[in-house]
This record gives C-alpha cells, structure tokens and sequence, in this order.
C-alpha cells in the first residue's frame, strides 16, 4: 500500500514540486499551507512522514513539530525539516525540537527520494 | 518609525538622524535585489538549458527509431521492409525447391512404372519363348522318334534332334534366368516406386504445411512492423508536441528578463535615495551596524547574510543530515 506523506509549506510552488517528485516515486501526498492547516488535516489520513518548512505564517515549523511530538502516537513519525536556512543553532533548534531530518532547499529530488526510503523502509 | 508618522512635528535634525540610520538599509535592500535577480536569471538559463536538453533527446530518440525502421544512410544495412522482402523471396524459392523435388520424384515414378511395364513385356516375350521351348523340345521328341522310324539312313537327324533338344533346354534355363532376373527387377522397381509415392506425398504436405506457416508468419510480422512504424510515427507527433510545449514554455521563462529591468531600475532608484539622503543627512548615522545586526536577524538563507557580512560564506543548498 502507497505511503502518504504530508507536505507543508507556505508556498505552493514549493508543495508542488515536493508532491511531483514524491507522486513519481508512488508516495501519495496530502498538502497543508502551514502548521495549524497541517495539525488540522492529520488525523483525516494515515500520514507516515512529514516534510515542513521552518518559516511559515500562523505556525512555523519548530511550534509545529513540538505540536505534534506531544501526540502520544506522532512521537516516532518521521518529520524532516526541508527549509533554506543553514545556521548550526537552527538545525539544533529543530533536533531539539523534535525533526528527524534537516534538508536544505533547494532539493535534489533524487537525494531526497533516498532519504524518504531510508526514513519509511 | 511610527514615531515618525507626524513628520512635521519633528524638528528637522531628529529627522535627518532618523533617515541616517535608515539609509544603510536602502544600500543592503539594492544589493539583495541585485543578488536576487542575478539567482533568477541564473535559474532560468539553467531550466532552459535542460528544456532544451529534454527536447534534443526527445527529437533524436524517436529519429533513431524512425530510421532503423527506414535502414537509415547506410544501402547495406537494410530497412525492415526490404528485409522482409527478401526474407519472402528466399522462402519462396526454398518452397520452389521443394516443388521442384517432388516434380523429379513424379518424373523419377512414371521412369519406374515404364520399367515395370517393360518387364511386364518381358514376362509376356518369356511365356512366348516358353512355348518355343516346349515346341522345339517337341520337335526334338519326334525327331528321334522319326529317326528310329528312319533307321540307319536317319543316324544324322537323330544327332540334329538331339542338339535341338539340348538348346531347347539351354534356351529354357536361359529363360528361367531371365524370369529371374526381371522377377528381381520387378520386386525392386515396385518397392522403390511405393517409398517415392510414399516421399512425394509427405513432401507435397510438408510444402503445403511449411507454406501455409510462412505465409502466416510473414503476415503477422508485417503486421507487427506496420503497428512499430503506426507507433513511431505517433511518437514523432508527441515529440514534435513537446518540443512545441518546451518551447512555450522558454517564452514564458522570459519573464526573467523583464524582472530583471524592474528590479534593476529600483536598485537604481533605491541608490540615488540614499545618495540624495546621504547628502542631505551628512553621511550614514554611527549605529550602521547595530542597524544592519538587527535586519541580520530576519534573514533566513546564508546568502542574505553574506551581502551584510560582506564576504560569501558557502551556501550548502541540497544538503542533507539525518539526526
């Protein structure tokens, strides 16, 4: 069975070109703008993973992560960080926070493609 | 700056103190548009590229094809259709073979059938010569009854009726042997004549059999070749249709430039601003770098940080870490 992995981010482009790559290599995908619309669309579907941006309005990506780390059964779902900064304290930030990962944008659909089979064998 | 929202209320000198401490952010935000421009552009030669790229391979790809079909430049190689052709002449004149042998074989029966009715005719010429014998065998009996009749004076002719009846039987033990022999020769040609009918008649199923299978596998492959050249020919239509689209496409990528000008002429703008200002206001104020520390702090990517900090720190775009 498919897995479905859930896509956040403010920009559409963004989620569009995350839900092409996945889509290609047979992941289904479910779309959220930020991270209340994400914590809101969860429980519709069986999410496997999750891939966030960090800065998003309403709720960015490190409240979002805790947000979901406090859900007894969210607490080993795979959530990987896919944002453009690179600094050292945020990517220790997000580890702290609770992100399985730490992808720098712009992508390498290939790279990430390897991550997700490695993150949901 | 909602404190400057009353602007004809503050004396001019705060005034020019506040447009001071702003103005290092005007040549920051001229750069960042400047950087920002120059990634898009750089982006859009890129995806243009690999457009491009994608329509070349797309074109070569179904012409490749579409010339193996054809057999290309090279009269040696050979298209598909004319190896089909000449795979059905060179199957037909191997079935003409075919025909052609049981054509010697029919030719090599009828041979055999004369020969049987030739011995036939000898059978026949044998029984004649039966009767001669048994004539001259006669003719020798009485020869010698005659010649005791005859006495002395027929002494001769009881020697003649002997050597008749001694070639008499000669001439029987040669018939015998020729009865024989055409006896032989009889049961010979009737075996040969029976495992050639025999040949002629698997060999003329075996042609039907073996034309009737070529026939149908030379349709079946010809039909096949005409779906392989039905698809290539549509494949050429696709690609001709995605070469248009990518085109299309690369127009539409021209925004680039014309976002380029925009952004361009605002640069302009923005540093003849802080010129004038600068001007007017006796240079950038003393707390520039507190000024740019604070923009600093709502940068998100290295290379908006690297324009205040001055120098380029690597951007790591594409990396990734597992925790």
């Amino acid at each position: 069975m498919a897995k479905t992995v859930l896509i956040v981010d403010d920009s559409a482009t963004m989620r569009q070109m995350v839900a092409f790559t996945l889509r290609e290599a047979g992941y289904q995908v479910v779309e959220a703008e930020h991270g209340q619309d994400a914590l809101n669309k969860m429980p519709l579907s069986q999410i496997n993973a999750v891939i966030t941006d960090l800065n998003m309005p309403v709720m960015d990506g490190f409240t979002y992560i805790k947000s979901v780390r406090a859900i007894p059964s969210y607490k080993s779902l795979p959530i990987l960080m896919l944002t453009t900064e690179s600094q050292l304290s945020k990517k220790e930030e997000g580890k702290a926070a609770g992100a399985t990962g730490w992808i720098i944008k712009p992508f390498d659909p290939e790279r990430l493609l390897q991550v997700m089979a490695k993150v949901l064998p | 700056m909602d404190h400057l929202a009353n602007v004809d209320a503050i004396p001019r000198d705060e005034l020019k103190t506040h447009v001071a401490i702003a103005l290092p952010v005007l040549g920051v935000m001229g750069t960042q548009l400047k950087e920002t421009a120059k990634q898009i552009e750089s982006a859009v030669v890129d995806v243009c590229c690999k457009f491009q790229s994608m329509a070349d391979r797309a074109r070569a790809g179904v012409s490749s094809a579409a010339e193996l079909l054809s057999g290309g430049d090279d009269e040696s190689s050979g298209s598909v259709e004319s190896l089909i052709s000449e795979a059905s002449r060179t199957i037909e004149t191997l079935l003409r073979h075919t025909q052609d042998s049981v054509a010697v074989s029919n030719s090599a029966i009828e041979r055999i059938q004369r020969v049987q009715d030739a011995t036939d005719h000898i059978t026949k010429s044998l029984i004649q010569l039966d009767d001669i014998t048994i004539g001259n065998r006669l003719l020798a009996v009485n020869a010698r009854i005659q010649a005791v009749y005859a006495g002395d004076r027929a002494a001769g002719f009881g020697g003649v009726a002997n050597e008749i009846a001694v070639q008499a039987k000669r001439s029987a033990e040669i018939v015998e042997l020729i009865r024989s022999v055409s006896s032989d020769l009889r049961h010979i040609a009737s075996s040969a004549l029976a495992d050639l009918q025999k040949m002629v008649v698997e060999d003329q199923k075996a042609y039907l059999k073996s034309k009737t299978e070529v026939d149908r596998v030379l349709i079946d492959f010809r039909l096949m070749h005409n779906s392989t050249r039905d698809f290539i020919a549509r494949m050429q239509n696709e690609s001709e249709s995605v070469a248009k689209e990518i085109s299309g496409a690369v127009r539409s990528l021209q925004f680039q430039d014309r976002i380029s000008q925009r952004i361009a002429h605002v640069v302009e703008e923005l540093d003849r601003i802080k010129v004038d200002l600068g001007a007017h206001c006796g240079g950038t104020g003393t707390d520039e770098q507190m000024i740019l520390k604070q923009l600093s702090v709502s940068y998100t990517m290295q290379e908006e940080r690297n324009v205040i900090n001055g120098h380029a720190e690597e951007i790591d775009s594409g990396d990734v870490e597992l925790f």
